[in-house]
């Protein structure tokens, strides 16, 4: 929720040189830049809001400071959201002794739009090669790039200059990285301490997706490591600029590839918050978005649990996770039309109704799942093996959560009870039962059961879900109807949804942690910014914190418990 | 004469060898690529030239400690087999080589080469 | 085997005629215990000290213990003649004169090895066991003894890689050279079925003749390795370099007398059939080894390299007059090694004093006006050097002098002019080294720390040049006698 009246009140009478604004979706303190750290320090430690979520900057193309920046932070405890804004011309503070993550959101921020961190301890891109000159999310830079390279292909090497028909395209391009380049960002990003680096590099069946870490390391032990992103970035912020809200969908299935319903629903929430018509969307499509999302969920833990395994050693799971998952997601495709990138939702509803039979083929498979996981658990929970490679490495404590802003499994293996289907109930997590299981050590193995235990929870929902919705008609409406089509266009695509003037930030619980969406709006059809607050992004800064002084062994039990998706950590 | 065969199975040797290697070079495909013979770390530049560093002195201790009595033992098995013949003498003779080289490993004791527990920080 | 048997025919009581080997082996092993059981300190070193010159006394002493002068022991193997005994006693002195500089200078330069003791002494023993054999067994066995203590001495450096490259190379191609020895004994026992040098020599007849031939050169090009023959030296200049400076001055002096004494043993046997194979080989090395030994000292900027290479030239004066096959030729060889070792030693030792200063850096351009800032050692050390270089009356004079005339009795005159040449090539070296000493003005000011033993062994040795250059005929006697004896013996086969 927001933060209240109350605590707002509070703030300004503690710090007198802020000013609050709160409106129904987004509780807003500005700030000037010269008193930011002091005001964040205050908010963080007097009032509690230690959970760090995001922090980005909007170039807002004024005459003078032109960039607005936002920090969004969230008290557990009470269960309230503030966002803390500056307005700055070319420079910030930066809030690294704060918050570790907020180290790597300021790399970002300086690799997209150009922004100086004064304090930094080493600021580098974030997800462009070191020698990029150019600041992409700025609105003066154009969507298409700068095109000054002449890059020949194919075509042009066999058939020369006469290129005709289809083949007459333009042949210049944006530049592309040479090795030297990425030689340069490799040597800039790590100083070499200890005996060798080695690469764990983009191109590594064992990372998870296309990183790319460099680890110091003497003889076996890691001395320190870092990560270089942007293997996979697709400039999906700066594509959100220019699409309809609608059609921006289709993006967030490929960001989280694996869990592409949930990253569905959380955007679409998000747009049905800015427009206000979350009372409107009929109930069987929030619970069919929220079974959905709940089968996709089991989906996602069992390709974590399959390659994780997999990773260490244990190749049977792997087998029988892919089996079971070849079952959901033929479930999947049978109700929406598509195994990995699905896009079944709509703003105000979803696609299409269930077909018959659906809920009869999910009732088997919730009826035998969880004798499978039972099975599974029997083979690893108490294997000594499996044991001793999980039990005390990676240990997280609470304080680490909030200072490194941990969501997801991550965040409850540690024993902080953060989940956002129970903290900002959304579509119909509100109307149905289930336990949140939280760790208590915050190893890899409390993590591990977490993930597990959540499987089950989600059948549980599942069940509840498809209880609920035998129980309505074929006739029932999937879709919101608007009250006023000529100030508000709902239709199954999308086309004319003019949203109105607002900002707000929601965020959905997928497998891998909190899906955030910042939407800035300034009317039209268009959103102005988006900014995705990624869960797998700022649950990865924690990694080389818990790399230090571990053997390279452990390099992938770490980062497969974190479980990291390349998708929605480049965007 | 009698040294007949060894002068064939070396000119043989030579032979096979040099015919082999030069047919490859004759015949085999001559394709210059830049980074043919490039290091593959997973795909992008080394940042380190060589992951040839140095290793901590112990194996190398230890190696060649091995060497030393892996060939005391075998200096051994030629006197096991002819232990009978030789009587005390033998006995005396081998207790004195033995105790030799015993003190050689008492000095290998001493100066700490067998000291395996170092701190993970000294490394 | 019957213990009795064994017993009589291992001839134990013989072993009194070893008691000079036997104290210093007994020394190393009371000193390896000593090694073993105490924990280092600052008394620990001086005991090891005063222990090892105890032990070399008593080794001095146990000379008196059997008087003989000349009889085989052990069934031939071993040998106790009068050139055994000297050689002996002048190696246990050089040892007594070193040890002192080794206790200073390892603690100066903070690289306090205690197996420097006892590795010492294992040397020694190796020294005193070759120096008194015909064995070809023998003679291999002590020639690793000797070769494997110094591939260790040369390396106890510590945190010095020069240190270790330098011992590396002396490793490898002192393997070689035991190669070389191994192969060429093959041929000798292939040649004649014996083991034992003297009757080998003297086994020659048409059906064996290149076997004996080969085997005999390969013998000599063994120990030519080892004493730092050109083309063989190149391990030489590194490995005397890279050594710390007294370990060097034990290895150039005692040690190159050690691997001298079997060529000189080896010299009288030499008859008229194998005469001009021997000849030829051995006047052309000496020769190649004289001239070039001294070219390359000449440009040197090193002094320590500087008197590596000069000792690779004194190899070759030594070398050159066993080109002749005559009595005058061997009694010249004999006293120009004694002789040498002592002049060797003495200039490594002076040098080993000065590097214990931080800033001395053993270049020549830093050696300008030594005198200001030292006298004793800068006079010590241009002693040294005139007796290296062989100018009256220092003994150096005596032993050039006499290998001309052991040259030129049996005709060998091109070699005396080689010589000579060689000599005025070295002028330009030794000379320039005094005149920068004394006439130079001063490079760099520091004040060498004194120690008591150090001086003594220093001056002893400048007492020992001067002296037997003064009074050549001490020595000469004896060693006259001791070669007309050897002569007569080997003609008596």
């Amino acid at each position: 929720m927001q933060a209240s009246e109350k605590t707002l009140n509070e703030i300004k009478l503690r710090i007198p040189y802020v000013e609050v604004k709160k409106d129904k979706l987004i509780s807003i303190v500005y700030v000037q830049k010269e008193l930011l750290i002091n005001t964040l320090k205050t908010i963080k430690e007097d009032f509690g809001f230690k959970l760090f979520i995001d922090h980005s900057v909007i170039d807002t193309l004024e005459a003078q400071n032109r960039f607005e920046a936002f920090y969004i932070l969230y008290n557990v405890d009470t269960k309230e959201r503030i966002v803390v804004k500056t307005k700055t011309e070319h420079s910030l503070p930066s809030i690294e002794r704060l918050w570790f993550a907020g180290k790597w959101a300021e790399r970002e921020a300086y690799d997209m739009f150009g922004i100086h961190y004064e304090g930094h301890e080493h600021l580098v891109r974030a997800f462009m090669w070191d020698t990029y000159s150019y600041f992409p999310l700025r609105k003066d830079f154009p969507l298409q790039g700068y095109e000054n390279v002449e890059l020949p292909s194919l075509n042009e090497t066999v058939f020369g200059d006469n290129l005709t028909g289809t083949m007459n395209y333009r042949r210049t391009h944006t530049y592309v990285p040479t090795l030297k380049d990425l030689e340069y960002t490799e040597k800039n990003r790590i100083k070499k301490k200890a005996q060798v680096v080695l690469n764990w590099g983009p191109l590594h069946p064992g990372t998870h997706g296309t990183m790319w870490f460099l680890f110091d390391l003497e003889g076996e032990r890691v001395v320190q490591t870092d990560v270089i992103l942007g293997q996979l970035h697709r400039g999906v912020e700066k594509l959100a600029e220019h699409e309809p809200y609608q059609q921006f969908l289709v993006y967030t299935d490929r960001m989280d590839y694996i869990s592409a319903l949930c990253s569905n629903q959380a955007w679409t929430v998000a747009v049905e918050r800015l427009l206000g018509i979350e009372d409107i969307v009929p109930l069987k499509a929030k619970y069919i978005r929220t079974m959905m999302s709940e089968l996709q969920r089991i989906n996602s833990h069992l390709l974590w649990l399959g390659t994780y395994a997999l990773d260490l050693g244990a190749l049977t799971i792997f087998l029988y996770a892919f089996k079971e998952r070849e079952k959901i997601m033929d479930i999947i495709e049978g109700i929406t039309g598509a195994r990995l990138t699905i896009s079944y939702t709509r703003i105000g509803g979803v696609r299409m109704d269930l077909p018959e039979g659906a809920l009869e083929v999910i009732e088997s498979f919730i009826k035998f799942f969880p004798k499978e996981l039972k099975d599974w658990e029997k083979i690893l929970s108490r294997n000594r093996i499996w044991l001793k490679r999980n039990k005390d490495v990676g240990v997280l404590t609470k304080e680490d959560i909030f200072f490194y802003g941990l969501t997801g499994a991550v965040a409850r293996g540690s024993g902080v009870f953060y989940d956002i289907r129970k903290l900002e109930p959304y579509d119909a997590y509100g109307m149905v039962d289930f336990d949140v299981p939280l760790g208590e050590n915050g190893d890899c193995y409390d993590r591990y059961l977490v993930r597990v235990e959540e499987m089950r929870q989600s059948v549980r929902i599942i069940e509840q879900c498809v209880q609920k919705l035998k129980t309505m008609s074929k006739n029932e409406p999937f879709m919101a109807e608007s009250q006023d089509p000529k100030k508000l266009r709902l239709t199954l695509d999308g086309i004319g949804l003019k949203v109105p003037a607002g900002e707000v930030y929601s965020s959905g619980e997928n497998p891998r942690g909190e899906l955030g969406f910042y939407i800035n709006s300034k009317g039209g059809l268009k959103p102005y910014r988006v900014k995705i607050r990624p869960g797998s992004f700022y649950n990865l800064c924690v990694y080389p914190h818990l790399m230090e002084n571990r053997y390279v062994a452990d390099a992938v039990t770490i980062l497969a418990s974190l479980d990291p998706v390349v998708g929605e950590i480049d965007r | 004469m009698a040294y007949i065969g060894l002068l064939s199975l070396l000119a043989v040797m030579l032979g096979l060898s040099v015919i082999l290697i030069s047919l490859n070079w004759l015949l085999g495909p001559k394709k210059k690529e830049p980074y043919k013979t490039y290091p593959y770390e997973c795909g992008v530049p080394l940042y380190d030239d060589t992951a040839q560093t140095t290793f901590h002195q112990g194996y190398y201790i230890l190696g060649l400690l091995l060497l030393l009595f892996d060939i005391e033992v075998a200096y051994l098995f030629p006197w096991a087999v002819v232990y009978n013949f030789l009587g005390v003498f033998g006995f005396i003779e081998v207790f004195l080589f033995l105790v030799i080289l015993t003190l050689g490993l008492v000095y290998a004791w001493k100066k700490e080469a067998l000291d395996w527990q170092f701190d993970l920080e000294s490394l | 085997m019957d213990i009795r048997l064994l017993l009589g025919s291992t001839n134990l009581y013989e072993f009194k005629y070893l008691m000079p080997e036997l104290s210093v082996f007994f020394g190393a092993f009371v000193l390896f215990l000593l090694d073993i059981v105490m924990k280092s300190s600052e008394t620990k070193k001086r005991i090891f000290l005063w222990i090892s010159i105890i032990f070399l006394a008593v080794s001095i002493f146990s000379f008196s213990y059997s008087r003989v002068y000349f009889k085989d022991v052990f069934s031939g193997t071993y040998t106790i003649d009068t050139l055994g005994m000297f050689s002996k006693i002048f190696e246990i002195v050089l040892t007594l004169l070193v040890l002192p500089f080794l206790h200073t200078y390892m603690n100066r330069k903070n690289t306090f090895y205690y197996e420097v003791y006892y590795i010492t002494f294992l040397s020694l023993l190796g020294m005193m066991t070759l120096s008194s054999s015909y064995n070809l067994i023998v003679i291999y066995v002590s020639l690793e003894m000797v070769s494997i203590s110094f591939y260790i001495m040369t390396a106890l450096f510590r945190g010095s890689f020069i240190s270790k490259e330098g011992a590396y190379k002396y490793l490898i191609i002192g393997g070689i050279s035991i190669i070389i020895a191994l192969y060429g004994a093959a041929f000798m026992y292939a040649a004649s079925k014996s083991l034992d040098i003297r009757a080998i020599m003297s086994s020659y007849n048409n059906t064996n003749a290149v076997y004996l031939i080969v085997g005999m050169i390969l013998f000599l090009l063994a120990f030519a390795i080892k004493i730092g023959i050109i083309p063989f030296h190149f391990w030489l200049p590194d490995a005397y370099t890279a050594a710390p400076t007294p370990i060097t001055g034990f290895m150039a002096s005692a040690g190159k007398l050690a691997f001298f004494i079997p060529l000189l043993r080896l010299m009288p046997y030499v008859n008229q059939h194998l005469y001009s194979s021997w000849m030829i080989s051995v006047s052309i090395l000496a020769a190649v080894t004289m001239i070039i030994g001294n070219a390359l000292a000449l440009v040197q900027s090193d002094i320590k390299r500087l008197l590596a290479y000069s000792s690779i030239a004194h190899s070759g004066y030594i070398l050159s007059v066993l080109s002749s096959n005559s009595s005058m030729g061997l009694k010249a060889a004999i006293y120009f090694v004694f002789v040498y070792s002592i002049m060797g030693l003495g200039a490594f030792l002076v040098l080993s004093v000065l590097e214990q200063s931080e800033v001395w850096d053993n270049q020549i351009k830093n050696i300008g006006g030594l005198y200001r800032n030292t006298g004793f050692l800068s006079i010590s050390f241009a002693m040294f050097l005139f007796a290296l270089l062989g100018i009256p009356p220092t003994v150096g004079f005596v032993g050039k002098a006499l290998v001309f005339l052991g040259l030129a009795i049996k005709d060998i005159y091109w070699l005396g002019f080689v010589l000579i040449l060689a000599t005025a090539i070295s002028t330009g070296y030794y000379v320039r080294l005094v005149v920068l000493m004394f006439m130079k003005d001063v490079e760099i000011h520091f004040r060498p720390k004194y120690d008591i033993l150090e001086n003594v062994s220093i001056g002893l040795l400048v007492m020992f040049t001067f002296l037997l250059g003064m009074f050549p005929f001490v020595l000469w006697n004896g060693i006259s006698n001791i070669s007309e004896f050897l002569f007569k013996i080997a003609n008596l086969r």
